[in-house]
């Protein structure tokens, strides 16, 4: 091995990060992962999805007796992991029919299915309605349709508005719902006061996602709680809920990122502590508690999610460094256009690193899982382990060039289940076949 | 080819190449093989050397040694 020694800025931990390898995931061999179902291979830890939801219902419970969890559906719908979640005691968090549905399959009752998203359709609305599912209004026109509804059904739904506020974040997530600082959320509310159609139980706002900063939540929670306590006193509104969205950050580092996400990463309990402490403080009228909701996504599930992938060649590029090809790509690793995700060796090797370029398999100049990652000397049929992939990549992957693998889990009793086949050329033949006419 | 002249290399695996003035770190197989280059031995030479000595698989180590090659002409430690 023969390795440029270019002066640059070294990283926190020096220039030549030892790789650690991996070798194993909850006591099972990556090796026999990859003999029994092949590679690339998404791996999910049931033990890791337990032990992280026991962890952030621990961080407030212990701090506030009234909060709940609402799982996220499009972080990672895989049907086992939602009922993972709800077997822990989530509720459901939907942002489209179909997620609806999915939580419904999944055994979720109506009522607990709380309906979110800026693009509900009518026939969704009412199907929230007759189920008695928490619909969180995004827009006028919403708000206009469920009065309408409601009118028309004679049942009274229950409603939560959704507010977008400015916490001191950028980018600021003020797309959804009805804007705070600007008066728009009070005039909603004071027209759902007024007309007396909705049952509006909560307010909803969800501040952006990774926010690293957990004193974003205390602003966030301040604004939220003076606003339900001025719809209770001010307008008479039934508030039970405030749901503080998801948001919290995960363990993976961002691209902009000079310290790793291991380091900056807030806890469970920093963020638990920032939020329950304004609703312990703040008094609302006839000594009233609300509840707290939490949607939380990606830091329930990302460090959970592993991708195993397999050598397939090592190149040079032109400039001397080392392109090492794997066999899964940016189609099914969406978040590696933002995060360095960890990448280990899983076998153990001599000390000796390169700064290698990891590329998946697609035919594509962005198919660029890492730029530049400090790996081990790597032949075809070397196995590596991508880490903290659990958020958003079994949702948004796309079949492109290649099919879709193998989902598995390793289970608490180390039982290893199939969550999801790998695609077939039947699958995606099919919905096009189904319109052949001959 | 040969080896540029000028070229240091230390026993803790560090050389410059005085020609360009750039440094790099190698291993100790990258040692042997520079020090087999230096007293004159093919690159055939030295990777019949390297498989008898190394437990390796020949294509792997065919797939090595290239990779080697090319970077030594690259940063021109290996000159006509
Ligand atoms: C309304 C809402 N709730 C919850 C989430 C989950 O966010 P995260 O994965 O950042 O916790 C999202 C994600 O964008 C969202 O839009």
């Amino acid at each position: 091995m023969l390795k440029r020694i270019v002066p640059t800025m070294p990283g926190k931990t020096g220039q030549n990060v030892a790789v650690v390898a991996q070798t194993e995931i909850d006591g099972v061999g990556l090796d026999c992962l990859r003999s029994r179902f092949g590679s690339p291979l998404f791996v999910f830890s049931e033990r890791t999805l337990r032990k992280n939801m026991r962890e952030a219902v621990r961080a407030f419970s212990t701090r506030y007796p009234e909060v709940r969890f609402a799982w996220s559906y499009k972080t990672n719908y895989l049907n086992t992991i939602c009922r993972i979640f709800h077997e822990e005691g989530a509720m459901a968090e939907v942002v489209s029919g179909f997620e609806y549905d999915k939580a419904l399959a999944n055994g979720v009752p109506s009522n607990l299915i709380i309906f979110n998203g800026p693009a509900k359709s009518e026939q969704d609305l009412l199907r929230a309605i007759e189920g008695d599912s928490l619909i969180h209004i995004d827009n006028t026109e919403e708000l206009r349709i469920l009065t309408n509804l409601s009118i028309e059904k004679n049942i009274k739904p229950r409603v939560a508005l959704r507010v977008n506020m400015d916490v001191g974040i950028y980018p600021p997530w003020n797309r959804f719902g009805f804007n705070l600082e600007s008066g728009q959320a009070w005039d909603a509310l004071e027209k759902i006061a007024s007309e007396g159609k909705l049952n509006c139980v909560g307010l909803h706002c969800h501040i952006g996602t990774f926010i690293q900063t957990a004193d974003a939540y205390r602003i966030e929670a301040e604004k939220l709680a003076l606003l339900a306590k001025d719809s209770m006193e001010k307008l008479g509104l039934p508030i039970s809920y405030v749901d503080m969205g998801g948001g919290f950050a995960s363990k993976n580092t961002l691209k902009s990122s000079y310290l790793t996400g291991e380091d900056l990463c807030p806890t469970f309990d920093d963020y638990a502590e920032t939020i329950t402490s304004v609703f312990r403080t703040m008094k609302f009228p006839d000594g009233k508690r609300l509840r707290i909701v939490l949607e939380t996504g990606r830091a329930l599930v990302d460090n959970a999610g592993f991708l195993l992938t397999s050598v397939i060649t090592n190149k040079r590029m032109a400039d001397g460094r080392l392109n090492t090809v794997i066999d899964a790509g940016v189609n099914l690793l969406f978040t590696s256009f933002w995060y360095n995700h960890k990448v280990t060796a899983t076998y153990e090797s001599t000390s000796q690193v390169e700064p290698t370029m990891l590329c998946g398999p697609l035919c594509m100049n962005i198919d660029v899982i890492r730029d530049n990652v400090m790996l081990p000397p790597l032949k075809r049929n070397d196995l590596l382990l991508i880490h903290n992939v659990g958020a958003y990549n079994v949702t948004q992957w796309m079949q492109f060039i290649t099919m879709r693998p193998k989902v598995v889990m390793v289970k608490e009793n180390g039982e290893v289940i199939l969550l999801r086949d790998a695609e077939c050329l039947n699958d995606v033949n099919g919905v096009e076949d189904r319109c052949t006419v001959n | 080819m040969n080896l540029v002249t000028g070229m240091i290399v230390n026993d803790s695996g560090y050389v410059f190449n005085s020609m360009t003035g750039e440094s790099f770190s190698i291993n100790q197989t990258a040692r042997l093989v520079l020090t087999l280059l230096g007293e004159g031995c093919s690159k055939t030479d030295i990777y019949n050397r390297l498989l008898s000595e190394y437990d390796v698989e020949a294509s792997s180590l065919e797939a090595d040694v290239d990779d080697f090659f090319y970077l030594l002409k690259k940063y021109r430690i290996l000159v006509d």
